[in-house]
Formats: C-alpha cells, sequence, structure tokens
C-alpha cells in the first residue's frame, strides 16, 4: 500500500533573520567592577575602593576522623568553583562553612555573616570525595543561584569498545563509566536536567531509534517506535518532553514528543536535512541545524504551548558556514555551535539574538555543550574531550586515549 | 484539508494524529524549492526489512553518490533511478532498502541528518517512478559505522 502524506505546512520557514524588536539585545546590568571576577577589591578610576559582588567564603573547622580530609578537599572543590573567596583564617566572611566527617561521611553547616544558618546537611554517600562534591556544589548553589559543577556529568559518545557506545564522565574526566551496551551501537546522547535519565540514538534494531535509560536502574524504554530514522533527542529544560528528529512522514522534521503522554508534534517544515535540536532554557524555542543542500545553518522555532499554536521559524546567522550542533547557554543569551572556518570546524558564541560572536577553539573542534553555569564549554577535537573557560580562553584535556570521543553533552 | 491515512505499526508510541492536526492548523509559508514537494509519501512499517548492520545484503543498483552537502538528485541518479524502477516493475514485489552514508569528518548528528534526507529524495523518486512505496524502507547512517561502512557520499539501494 502506499501511503501519501499531504506537506504540511507547520510553521512559517520563512529564511530571513529575526526582527530586532522580537529578540532584544541582552541586557547587561552593574557596573564596570562588577563586571569584573576574581578580584575582591577594586580602585575605581576616581580612586575609590570598590567591593566586587563576589562573596567572601569562610572555611571553619570540620571535625571527625576524616574532617581535615574533607576540608581540604572542600577547599579545592570551592576554589575550583570560582564562585567565592574562600578564606580558611580569621578573616570576617559573608558565609561561613563548617562541619564533620567521620568515615567519609560528611555534615556540612552554612551560615550567613549574621549567624542565620542557610542549611545543615549529611552526606552519606559511599565516598568521601562524592560527599565533599555534593556539599560544594550545595554550598554554591545556595549562596550564588547557580549549579556548581562539582556533582555534574558529562555524557559522550566513544569508540573505544570496538563499538560507538555512550559513556559518562564527571567534569574531571574521572569516573567514566559504560552506560549503552547496544548491539550495534548507541550515539547521540543526552542527559535529563535532573540527571536521572539518559536518551539516546540506538541502533540495536539496526535501524536508529530514540531510547531512555534510567541511569541508576538501567530500566530503559524506546521513545520512537517509527519507520525510519529517529535521532538526535534533547531533553526539554524541565525534563518532560523530547525534541528529536523523526522521517517517518518521508522527511525528516523535528518533532517535540511528551514523555508522559506519549504524543509527538511536528514542529518544522523543511525540504533539507534538520537536525541537532536543542532548547532555550524558557522551554519556548528550539535551536536546530537544517541543510537544504547549500550547507548548514541554524534555526530557531517557537515551539507551539497547544495545539494549533502559530509558531515563528527563523534563520539565524552565525557569521560562518555550515553551521550545526547549536547549544543555548544555560541563561539564554549566548549559543554555540559548530560552524567551517577556512574548511576547519571550529567552536564559535555568539550572543542570542544579536550581537558579537566569537571564535571559541579552531582546529578542528566539534559539538559544543555549556557547563551548568555557564561559564565553560565541553567540546572534542580530533576525538579529545576538552572543558574551555570562555572567559579566560583557557582549556585543559579532560580526557583522551579513550577511543574516538565524540558527541559530548553536558548535564543542564 | 483532507489527510489519507497513514500505515503506522501498531505499537508506535506516538499519537500522531496530534501532529497532524496540529500541522493542518498552523498558518505559513512554504519555502520549497525546485519540483512540486506538495505531496511526500510516508513511510510503511519496518517489519520485513533487513538493516546493512544485522548482515550482507545485496546491493540493487551502483551507488548513488553525492558532492558536499548535495541533496537534490542529478540526472545520472535519474537514470538510474529509472533503470531501478523497471527492473522492480518486473515481478512488483521486491523490498528496497536505501541507506545512506556520509565521510567520517563532518559532524555526527548533521551526518545522520544529510544522509537521511538523501535515503528519502531517492525514496521519493522511485515511488513517483512507480515503485509501491511499502516496499521501500530508508536508514540514514552518517558516519557512525565509518571503519565497515563505506566513507564517501553515498546511498546504497539493498535489495531485500
Amino acid at each position: 500500500m502506499t501511503c501519501r502524506v499531504p506537506f504540511f505546512l507547520l510553521a512559517s520557514f520563512a529564511v530571513a533573520l529575526a526582527p530586532a524588536s522580537l529578540h532584544a539585545e541582552p541586557e547587561v546590568k552593574g557596573s564596570w567592577w562588577q563586571k569584573i571576577p576574581l578580584i575582591g577589591r577594586l580602585i575605581s578610576p576616581d580612586g575609590e575602593v570598590k567591593k566586587t559582588s563576589m562573596p567572601r567564603l569562610k572555611l571553619a573547622e570540620f571535625t571527625g576522623g576524616t574532617g581535615a580530609s574533607a576540608k581540604t578537599g572542600l577547599q579545592d572543590e570551592l576554589l575550583a568553583s570560582r564562585e567565592f573567596f574562600v578564606a580558611t583564617g580569621e578573616e570576617t566572611a559573608d558565609f561561613t562553612l563548617s562541619g564533620s566527617s567521620i568515615g567519609g561521611r560528611v555534615n556540612g553547616r552554612l551560615l550567613d555573616k549574621k549567624g542565620k544558618q542557610l542549611f545543615e546537611r549529611s552526606y552519606a554517600a559511599p565516598g568521601l570525595d562524592e560527599n565533599i562534591k555534593a556539599l560544594a556544589d550545595d554550598v554554591i548553589y545556595t549562596i550564588t543561584g547557580m549549579p556548581g559543577m562539582a556533582t555534574s556529568r558529562i555524557v559522550f559518545v566513544s569508540d573505544k569498545s570496538g563499538r560507538k557506545q555512550v559513556y559518562v564522565c564527571d567534569s574531571d574526566g574521572r569516573e567514566v563509566q559504560q552506560v549503552t551496551h547496544d548491539r550495534h551501537g548507541a550515539v547521540s546522547p543526552t542527559i535529563s536536567p535532573d540527571a536521572s535519565m539518559i536518551a539516546f540514538t540506538s541502533y540495536r534494531s539496526g535501524f536508529p531509534d530514540v531510547r531512555l535509560m534510567d541511569i541508576h536502574s538501567g530500566w530503559e524504554r524506546e521513545v520512537s517506535d517509527t519507520p525510519g530514522s529517529s535521532a538526535g533527542p534533547a531533553f526539554s529544560p524541565d525534563g518532560s518532553r523530547l525534541a528529536m528528529v523523526m522521517s517517518f512522514i518521508g522527511n525528516p522534521e523535528i518533532f517535540v514528543s511528551d514523555l508522559n503522554s506519549n504524543t509527538a508534534a511536528c514542529i518544522s517544515d523543511s525540504v533539507g536535512a534538520p537536525g541537532s535540536p536543542s532548547w532555550h532554557p524558557d522551554g519556548k524555542r528550539i535551536a536546530f541545524s537544517n541543510d537544504d543542500g547549500d550547507g548548514s545553518s541554524i534555526y530557531i522555532v517557537e515551539v507551539p504551548e497547544k495545539e494549533g499554536q502559530a509558531t515563528r521559524l527563523f534563520r539565524w546567522s552565525t557569521g560562518w558556514g555550515d553551521s550545526t550542533d547549536p547549544e543555548w547557554s544555560p541563561d539564554g543569551k549566548q549559543l554555540a555551535f559548530t560552524a567551517r572556518s577556512s574548511g576547519q570546524w571550529i567552536i564559535g558564541v555568539k550572543s542570542y539574538a544579536g550581537g558579537g560572536s566569537k571564535v571559541i577553539q579552531r582546529g578542528g573542534a566539534m559539538h559544543p555543550s555549556w557547563s551548568p553555569n555557564g561559564r565553560y564549554l565541553c567540546y572534542t577535537q580530533h576525538g579529545e574531550l576538552f572543558i574551555h573557560e570562555i572567559a579566560t580562553g583557557g582549556r585543559r584535556s579532560i580526557l583522551k586515549n579513550f577511543g574516538r570521543i565524540t558527541e559530548p553533552r553536558w548535564m543542564r | 484539508m483532507d489527510f489519507p491515512t497513514m500505515n503506522l505499526p501498531s505499537a508506535s508510541l506516538l499519537v500522531v494524529s496530534l501532529a497532524l492536526s496540529a500541522c493542518s492548523l498552523v498558518p505559513s509559508m512554504s519555502f520549497t524549492k525546485g519540483k512540486d514537494a506538495s505531496v511526500v509519501y510516508a513511510l510503511g512499517p519496518r517489519e520485513g526489512f533487513s538493516s546493512p548492520l544485522n548482515g550482507s545484503l545485496r546491493l540493487a543498483c551502483p551507488a548513488f553518490e553525492f558532492k558536499g552537502s548535495q541533496i537534490a538528485l542529478s540526472s545520472a541518479h535519474e537514470s538510474e533511478l529509472v533503470k531501478l524502477a523497471e527492473e522492480w516493475k518486473k515481478d512488483g514485489k521486491s523490498r528496497l532498502l536505501i541507506a545512506g552514508y556520509t565521510p567520517p569528518d563532518l559532524p555526527e548528528d548533521h551526518a545522520r541528518a544529510l544522509s537521511e534526507r538523501r535515503t528519502l529524495g531517492l525514496r521519493q523518486r522511485l515511488i513517483e517512478l512507480g515503485i509501491e512505496g511499502a516496499n521501500i524502507q530508508t536508514l540514514g547512517l552518517g558516519n557512525d559505522f565509518s571503519q565497515t561502512s563505506p566513507a564517501s557520499h553515498v546511498a546504497l539501494v539493498y535489495k531485500q
């Protein structure tokens, strides 16, 4: 039987730049000294001494048998976060962290300047290191409102086992674990916002299908069971939906699947090759790449909130050719992407919706993904996994000689 | 707008009607290029089709080569597709699987999308040439199997 489906005209695929009125230039708040990190006291041009907005955290006594080790580990984690000035002496501080550690368990208590308790929590994971990281991230989140990186995870693909499989590691490239063991391989992983689930493209059946796996129990289920190919899943910010590419209607299109109701709606209208969907943090827009035969470009589409709602779709110029792999920063003000410049793949970052862009890394770097606090990007270059600090340009390889690493995605 | 019924697997988790009704209600402009693409042919069930990942398959015709980001079909493709359609019409039953591949230097997700787009373009043309749509399945493998698959921009048509 021949199946015939009209070519749906779902969203306006007007190939145009977004009007300036729709996407205003991101507003920069604060005076000049507040934008400079890592300096405790600055002298303004008129000679006035100003304090930065960076809080001072005093690391007080940690009692117990492993208390000293816990304190040292915490100091390292908190310093590495670059969110505070960490004091261990008698200086006055905006916050004070104290606690105890016995046998690897950690108890932490955070007080503000007035002595008011902000939280007191116990951490009883099997390892001291794990407990320290959890406490450090709780301190960072409580004080700054931004997620810490110590407990964040990066999912990626490696062909180390002979087939492409999904792995997970921490933000230092340690604690590497193989997540999938699919017969023909698994690719394009993405991790849910609460880090409990991984969605990925599986070749288990011989055809690409999107599957969902509970990280802790290993329980899996198929999200797409449709003809053609399904690939490239991306979790919505609340974790309830997946954007992905499906081709069962005869065209590859971006679909949004509701994981609770198991329904899906098409949000693109392409005669090209759409892929790499990425959600805006507000959950109302998706960036994706599309190649209609003359190189890949990035498009942004609004996600309908209810059935029948009209949506708009815009082409968003990065300034480079062959732009793909877009990913929105956690604050939604920038997009990172892969593009081609002088025949080489590069990582670029550009403000959304207008403003400047810059090259983060040249020389074959691909597939950028933002850290939860938006300060770093991870990406691959020649099969190695890097993290790159945006502000300083400093980068380091966190995982190499682990097969060919591709498609890293940082937990959001 | 009148939508013909699509033949989808009963086990599908997707309620496609939601997608179809949403599609019909949203006003928009088409940016379709070239040939009339007002009708595309949905894919039928995958049951009965073998993936090249599950064993070696016999090629039905020479490889369809593409250049760079090319997705449109060329005159060379057209003549081969006409031959393939004529061959199919002799028995009118055989099944074809079209698998797309790309070189290993492309970003992986883009490679998958590009290879799938090409296979669907070939499928669409074969249907227009008279092959029944339910007998053609597609598979975009990009560069995921570059160690064992073609390392260039090609689509291979396998006879099932």
